[in-house]
């Protein structure tokens, strides 16, 4: 048995008090002088017994009533499960939530949400009636159900205190209510109740719960853990950057950090492990940081960034995986006279111009960009990153064979168009390749009222994405005088149309490369595109297309999937930040796939030939603690019709199997039938004794 | 009868508690029965006051010592002070000074027993007596006469009595029967006896005793003391009671002996009344807590009605 108010048990000690009155008064009889006995006869032995016997009866029954208004008083209460029968209440199906996220990690008075939450959990299970089924699921944002409904206490005791564990992942409050309404659809009472034990994050308030609502008639218990003020810092954002200048490579970290506070702290950066840098700062809100590190060692690099310890410590690290690649470089064989005649420019110039602005600065150009005559293109170097071909009239049966080798190595080539062009042979070139059946030279307007203009583009493209913007419409104002009109073969990616809806850029895989077909010049000899603003982002997109295909994405978020590339097949070991070797193996399209990213950290994926290095990192909303509060979470959740208790059901643990139970009422009415019966008791025995 | 007349007595009245304060009897006497007169004056009973003194106007040849001068001052008309009692009666007082008289329930210090009452009480009387003109007398007796102070009128007289009061203590045990036949052959001039007691005795003792008196030509005035625990036995517990003069001891269930208490009691008083009645005795019951003056109505009522 248990008490809501122990405190009063303390009054017990007053049932001594009817006991020692009798024994002081009652017990022996009191000697008194008396004038006469004349008209006194000494009562019988045998009715002092019986009066002695009485006053112990009504001595006894004063105790009890004092003793029955203590424990009244005390509130007690039964475990359930020992005595559903007086619960008077029906069994019911009972889902308890709770919440794993990391947020829940965060540190209070009564040490963390979670312990809290597990403490709830357990109060939960232990005030559930015998009869009740009872589901747990932890979740942060994905659901886990960790038993099916069952009514073995024991097996959900040691789930409360053994099986929820602690993740490094965001909260999402859809999927588990989601869940526990599937679990719910296979219950076998009628009562129904979801229990939602949890920090109550505002974050995981997703827009979906907008319009989402349990059904009416399942009773729903949010029970909020944690400390209310807890202060979190963390990180708000992290981008990186290696930036070229000439042969140098510098790592520019820019970071935001919010803090509650007007605490002063630091933000250090660590490269493989080492202190590089640090700064202070101050002030409530955003702070801003900018980390400047030189990087002149080509690879992978990992670190990290640090903010002083505080509540909720696992976000205080943010974790950097980085490449500083070596200087990509780009070929251009172009076939129109070096450098042009008056106006008139070949591509050559203006990718030359476009690449390396800074004449007479040499090297202050991210790209080593070379211009070559054609002889070059029958020995393309698999070093180089891009090979742009103008304005030839046709390819050599050698020249395809090196281009399709080249190609098939990892490079990239852009074929691009010119006065020079044989169409019917240059046709015959891009079937070869794949690329296009037919190729032939228009005028548009010849055709139309006016010259062509780009007309519909992929904008999904890597090529042409970050055009999709505000302002990125410029990129239609080129005008094209002339273009070459091809009919693209099967397998070919259609990236951009004319207005005349002939496509003017083709993409074809080859191998690991790529080769791109501009229908048009990167001179201005067809069109007035290298002299529109738009033409040196083009172009460094086209690079950066070329030379990115096999760079891996190296940020990646908790809970994340890891694309390494390779071949059918190939197998990656991946290294966790706790030390643990996974394993991943390339499926049929060469990437293997690895999952397990639970953990922040900085992670290596290594072949025989090849290693990448990547990070992973929690999901920072989870950071912001601030959390609704339970009326707000009832009102979230529970139909607007159901009117059910709010705060007061959340409060429900072991109070509620008391206030289920109501002992202290039995005890009460007890108490006063035992009053009576001595009231009636003292009443009757002085009316004998009259 | 008693009881009834205890009940009306006028709150104005001195509480027993408060004479036990007075220190000596004279001025107990003294305060009981100036107060009591005093009341007699603003009082309705008139029928005692004019019985006790009136006022007549002077007529010439009437004795000059006994007009009133106060009132002579006040009213400029001449007053004379008529006694009416010329009768120079006898009193004696029997106080009974056995050892159960020494019994008192009350929690109170100044609570008095039933001998410090029945002192006061004879105390009152003789001073009444006296102021009156009569003579008074004090015997103090519990089986035996433990004392004897014959009847005298005189004012000296009364200190004599007073200090014989004050002076005597407890006795033995009471066996009324012998000094009541003892007294009433000693007393041959008839005269006035009030017998003071709790008459807690063999009532047909204390009945032929009476008789004996009577048959001597006394009025007799029976005044039975009793303390308010006697008269309702408010004992509720299991008590071991112990007799004041035999030193008995007897385990009684309080509560439950109660009604038989209260019958055997009420059996006794009616017994002493029917046969106090029958030879024309006056018998009054007053309770420890009650004042004075009630027994002081009683007197005066019973000698008016023994004078007509």
């Amino acid at each position: 048995m248990s008490f809501v108010n122990a405190f009063f048990l303390a009054a017990l000690g007053a049932m001594a008090i009817p006991v020692l009155l009798h024994f002081v008064r009652k017990m022996r009889a009191k000697p008194v002088a008396f004038s006469s006995l004349m008209f006194l006869r000494a009562t019988p032995q045998q009715q002092v017994k019986r009066r002695r016997l009485r006053d112990v009866l009504l001595m006894t029954l004063r105790a009890a009533v004092l003793g029955l208004l203590a424990l009244a008083f005390a509130r007690p209460f039964l475990p359930p499960d020992v005595v559903p029968f007086l619960t008077g209440e029906e069994n019911e199906s009972v889902v308890l939530l709770i919440d794993n996220s990391y947020s829940m990690l965060a540190e209070g008075s009564n040490g963390s949400a979670l312990d809290e939450a597990q403490s709830v959990l357990a109060e939960r299970i232990d005030a559930a009636q015998r009869g009740d089924e009872i589901a747990i699921v932890a979740f942060s944002d994905f659901a886990e159900q960790l038993t099916e409904f069952d009514s073995d206490r024991e097996l959900h005791r040691q789930i409360a205190t053994g099986s929820i564990e602690k993740t490094g992942r965001a909260t999402d409050y859809l999927d588990p209510l989601g869940l526990a309404v599937d679990i719910l659809g296979s219950s076998q009472h009628k009562q129904k109740r979801v229990v939602l034990i949890s920090d109550m994050q505002r974050a995981g308030w997703s827009g979906a719960l907008d319009n989402w609502k349990l059904e009416p008639g399942v009773s729903f218990d949010p029970v909020r853990v944690g400390a209310a003020d807890t202060l979190n810092r963390y990180f708000q954002d992290v981008q990186l950057r290696v930036r070229r200048a000439g042969d140098d490579a510098l790592l520019q970290v820019d970071g935001l950090v919010s803090s509650p506070d007007d605490t002063g702290f630091d933000v250090e950066l660590l490269v493989a492990g080492i202190p590089v840098d640090d700064i202070s700062l101050s002030g409530r809100g955003t702070a801003r940081f900018t980390f400047r590190h030189p990087a002149s060692r080509t690879g992978y690099h990992q670190g990290e960034i640090r903010l002083d310890a505080d509540a909720l410590t696992i976000d205080d690290t943010f974790y950097v995986t980085y490449l500083v690649d070596e200087k990509p470089s780009i070929l251009v064989i172009d076939g129109s006279s070096r450098g042009g005649t008056g106006l008139i420019r070949p591509d050559s110039y203006f990718l030359d111009k476009a690449f390396a602005p800074g004449v007479g600065t040499a090297g202050s150009s991210p790209y080593d960009i070379s211009v070559r005559g054609r002889a070059q293109l029958r020995a393309l170097p698999s070093s180089t990153d891009i090979v742009f071909v103008s304005n030839l009239p046709s390819l050599s049966s050698a020249e395809l064979r090196s281009i399709e080798r080249y190609a098939a190595q990892g490079g990239n080539v852009v074929l691009s168009f010119g006065n020079n062009l044989d169409a019917d042979a240059y046709a015959q070139s891009l079937r070869e390749l794949g690329l296009a059946s037919t190729a032939s030279v228009v005028i548009p307007r010849q055709v139309q009222s006016g010259h062509a203009i780009i007309g519909q583009v992929d904008w999904r493209h890597e090529v042409f994405a970050p055009f999709a913007g505000p302002g990125g419409g410029a990129i239609l104002k080129p005008e094209f005088r002339r273009y070459v009109r091809v009919q693209p073969l099967d397998g070919v990616d259609i990236v951009g149309t004319f207005d005349t809806g002939d496509p003017f850029l083709l993409e074809k895989q080859i191998g690991s490369g790529s080769v791109m077909f501009f229908a048009s010049t990167l001179g201005n000899s067809w069109t007035d595109f290298p002299i529109n603003e738009m033409f040196v982002p083009f172009v460094y997109q086209l690079a950066r297309h070329a030379t990115g295909d096999d760079q891996v994405p190296v940020m990646y978020g908790v809970g994340e999937n890891v694309a390494l590339p390779g071949s059918v097949g190939t197998t990656w070991d991946v290294q966790t930040p706790n030390g643990q070797v996974f394993r991943a193996t390339g499926d049929s399209s060469g990437t293997a796939w690895f999952t397990a990213t639970d953990v922040a950290g900085n992670y290596v994926a290594a072949t025989t030939a090849r290693r990448i290095p990547f990070s992973v990192n929690l999901d920072r909303r989870e950071s912001d603690l601030e959390a609704r509060d339970e009326a707000e979470v009832y009102a979230g959740v529970v139909p607007p019709a159901v009117d059910q208790p709010v705060v007061e059901e959340a409060a429900v643990t072991v109070k509620a199997a008391e206030e289920r139970q109501k002992l202290w009422r039995l005890l009460v009415v007890a108490a006063l039938l035992v009053f009576g019966i001595e009231t009636v008791l003292a009443h009757r025995g002085g009316k004998q004794k009259q | 009868m008693s009881t009834t007349h205890a009940q009306k007595a006028p709150t104005r009245f001195i509480r027993p508690d408060i004479l036990s304060r007075i220190s000596g009897l004279d001025l107990v006497a003294r305060s009981v029965v100036e107060g009591f007169i005093a009341g007699l004056h603003r009082s309705p009973y008139k029928g005692f006051s004019v019985d006790f003194m009136e006022y007549r106007p002077y007529i010439p040849g009437d004795d000059l010592m006994h007009v009133d001068w106060k009132a002579f001052a006040r009213t400029d008309r001449l007053f004379v002070k008529e006694f009416e009692d010329e009768t120079n009666t006898h009193m004696q007082l029997l106080v009974d000074v056995s050892r159960s008289m020494g019994y008192k329930s009350g929690t109170k210090p100044e609570s008095p027993t039933k001998f410090e009452y029945a002192m006061y009480l004879a105390a009152a009387m003789a001073y009444l007596v006296v102021r009156q003109r009569d003579a008074v007398g004090l015997t103090l007796f519990d089986s035996t006469v433990v004392k004897r102070v014959p009847a005298k009128s005189t004012k000296g007289h009364l200190v004599s009595v007073l200090r014989e009061m004050e002076n005597v203590s407890l006795g033995g045990e009471s066996a009324m029967g012998k000094p009541l036949h003892e007294l009433a052959e000693r007393h041959r001039r008839r005269g006035f006896a009030v017998i003071i007691s709790d008459f807690l005795d063999d009532v047909d003792a204390i009945i032929d005793g009476l008789k004996h008196f009577r048959f001597r030509g006394h009025d007799v005035m029976l005044f039975q003391i009793l303390d308010p625990a006697e008269l309702d036995f408010s004992f509720t517990d299991l008590t071991e009671f112990e007799d004041l003069e035999s030193g008995e001891r007897l385990i009684v269930d309080a509560a439950a002996a109660r009604t038989e208490y209260m019958e055997n009691l009420r059996r006794f008083q009616e017994t002493l009344r029917r046969e106090s009645a029958s030879i024309g005795i006056e018998y009054t019951v007053l309770s420890t807590q009650q004042p004075l003056d009630f027994a002081l109505f009683n007197y005066l009522g019973a000698r008016s009605r023994r004078r007509v």
